[in-house]
């Protein structure tokens, strides 16, 4: 049975380094080397993105919500963010960023090891971001 | 002639957070008359891509000054992170530190 491992967060990019640490303790001997890290890049670029984006304008107290479950097939990733509705999507069509850019990969990056991402309001002031990857 | 190498080492998770202080540092070898700044990742545990961009920033700072900056001791999840991004091929990466010291030994040799 898949079981939902969770971690919540300040808006605060040094929180990067707990939330490494407790990936890295969630043990799924089952999942690749290739998949665990393309996971964990997911998951900084996901945390980031709010801090930098979604949370600009809230205070530092503001949490960020982080889950994972582990299915045989794939693995489901959450982060729920307090922003104003739909800021990560104005972003996440936009052209890929130039070899030289100094910014702007993070929405690539999850556009490229999600297999689906979607962005969504939930039902209290938050919203969600769901990246699904297959197992590979 | 004789190169003037600056090794500088990066440790636990290169990010965002470090951007300015890092391009500092760049500043301050460059301005020391470094000809080539080795970046050890040795002890690099994950770098995001707001590190990959300070990366990206350095090396640009080191061309301008027609200087080179060069990788060594890559992990597989920065690997990942240039390979995803498609920009392992904007810098020069050696396997280890000996891999640098040769490569060095044998540019001046020639």
């Amino acid at each position: 049975m898949p079981h939902t491992q969770h971690i919540h967060v300040s808006t605060n990019l040094s929180e990067l380094a707990r939330i490494l640490k407790w990936f890295q303790s969630l043990e799924q001997s089952s999942v690749t080397d290739e998949d665990w890290m393309q996971c964990q890049i997911a998951l900084a670029e996901g945390f980031t993105n709010v801090v930098r984006h979604a949370h600009r304008e809230l205070p530092v107290e503001t949490p960020i919500e982080i889950d994972i479950d582990f299915f045989a097939a794939h693995i489901e990733m959450r982060i729920w963010d307090y922003g104003p509705p739909f800021s990560l999507f104005e972003n996440l069509h936009t052209d890929p960023p130039l070899i030289d850019a100094e910014s702007g990969r993070g929405l690539a990056l999850l556009r490229k090891i999600a297999n689906e991402i979607d962005y969504l309001p939930v039902n209290d002031q938050r919203n969600c971001l769901l990246l699904i990857k297959r197992r590979s | 002639m004789t190169l003037n190498v600056s090794v500088m080492p990066l440790s636990g998770v290169f990010d965002g957070t470090q951007a300015a202080t890092f391009r500092e540092n760049i500043r301050q070898f460059l301005e020391s008359g470094t000809d080539v700044i080795l970046l050890d990742c040795q002890e690099l545990g994950f770098m995001d891509s707001s590190g990959l961009g300070a990366l990206i920033s350095g090396l640009k700072m080191v061309r301008a000054a027609g200087k080179q900056l060069q990788l060594c001791a890559v992990n597989k999840q920065v690997g990942m992170l240039l390979d995803l991004t498609d920009t392992r091929r904007v810098f020069k990466i050696f396997d280890d530190r000996s891999a640098f010291d040769q490569a060095l030994a044998d540019d001046f040799a020639s």
